[in-house]
């Protein structure tokens, strides 16, 4: 008999119809999981019905940012895994099923864990998903582009010569793969009037940042919130 | 009818849809089974239920069954291969791999030389395989 994965249908399925962000960082300490983190407020402070999910799978962070210990909470179950609530946000990720402990996955385990959690969502009540990734071009992020049909990419970078030279590489691919991407954020930027990245968003370098993580009051109050305004408005332009 | 809610119907949803699609690919699908890997642990009732619901209206003729399959770990350290059976894991633990069956790689460890650089071999969770008519 022949095998198949039945999961990548019901992922291509129930995200197809929502506005789905993928956040992909050129490569690690960039900020991508802000990035995520700041866009997903963003679009729930402007009514969208918004779904958090992190699929860093070996290195999942984002309840850091959102205020939570992963080893206290747990989905509830409906037509699939409930999203946990956070103020307004829906949240999933890895992280609870892990309790904060080490995960050594070679890359087809990590793959598998990425489908299983995309396809296990109750996305019901979601309009917008905002999904965070491992940095890199990795088998996460391959099979993940790989598995949806039409999503909005954005591409994270600081400004440093390292970042700039894989975020040269990560751009051709995803031409060469036909998924350009939606918008460039270049991030922690320390000169605001730099010229030579005008066709990227630019969010300025923040130390409030690290004080605001868990508040999401807060986070909209910082200057990067401020500055990605910008990309809201535009992935809202996009939807329309 | 009265659900129970449980994440098995997004797993037996799944099924239903990647059927759909086999049978545009292949008009003479034959038969298909489910494959429940023992890790996952789903309960099989929920889908039972849900393919007995859905497969006479989406892949009328084409015959289905459930099988379990024991799952089986290998070390990529030491190449020493285990069971579930020789592991003891907690109610908590085993609901969390219920979910993502990955979330094994956080409680088990090679019971011969310790290492979390483990893969499932088998028994993971759920696979389908299906036939074409010649
Ligand atoms: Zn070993």
């Amino acid at each position: 008999m022949m095998l198949s994965d039945p999961r990548p249908a019901r992922i291509s399925r129930e995200l197809s119809k929502r506005l789905t962000i993928v956040i992909l960082g050129v490569k690690g300490g960039v900020g991508k999981t802000t990035i995520a983190l700041l866009l997903g407020i963003g679009l729930a402070r402007r009514g969208r019905r918004t779904l958090l999910i992190d699929l860093d799978i070996t290195d999942p962070n984002l309840h850091v940012g959102l205020g939570i210990d992963p080893r206290n909470i747990m989905p509830g179950e409906k037509k699939g895994i409930d999203p946990v609530r956070i103020n307004g946000l829906g949240f999933v990720s890895i992280a609870p099923y892990a309790k904060g402990l080490p995960l050594a996955l070679r890359g087809v385990e990590a793959v598998n864990a990425l489908r299983e959690l995309l396809s296990a969502v109750d996305y019901e009540g979601y309009d917008t998903v905002v999904i965070d990734t491992p940095p890199g071009a990795g088998d996460v992020v391959l099979d993940l582009l790989n598995v949806l049909e039409n999503p909005r990419l954005v591409v994270v970078s600081s400004t440093t010569k390292f970042s700039l030279d894989s975020l040269n590489r990560l751009l051709w691919l995803l031409k060469e793969m036909g998924k350009e991407p939606n918008a460039v954020v270049y991030n922690m930027v320390r000169d605001i009037s730099n010229n030579s990245l005008k066709d990227g968003i630019l969010v300025r370098y923040d130390d409030e940042l690290e004080n605001a993580f868990g508040n999401l009051e807060l986070l909209a109050k910082t200057n990067a919130y401020k500055d990605l305004e910008k990309l809201i408005d535009r992935i809202l332009r996009m939807d329309h | 009818m009265v659900y129970n809610w449980m994440h098995e119907w997004a797993i037996a949803e799944a099924v239903i849809l990647e059927v759909e699609n086999l049978i545009t690919r292949y008009p003479s699908l034959r038969r298909i089974k489910v494959v429940a890997g023992e890790l996952q642990n789903i309960d099989e009732s929920v889908l039972r239920q849900y393919l007995d619901m859905m497969m006479k209206e989406v892949a009328p003729g084409v015959d289905y069954e459930i099988t379990r399959e024991k799952a089986e770990f290998k070390c990529n350290v030491c190449g020493y291969r285990w069971s579930l059976d020789d592991v003891d894991l907690s109610e908590d633990e085993r609901e969390a791999i219920h979910f993502v069956p990955e979330a094994v790689h956080a409680y088990v460890k090679c019971p011969s030389c310790g290492s979390r650089d483990f893969i499932v071999v088998k028994g993971r969770g759920i696979k389908l395989l299906y036939e074409v008519r010649e």
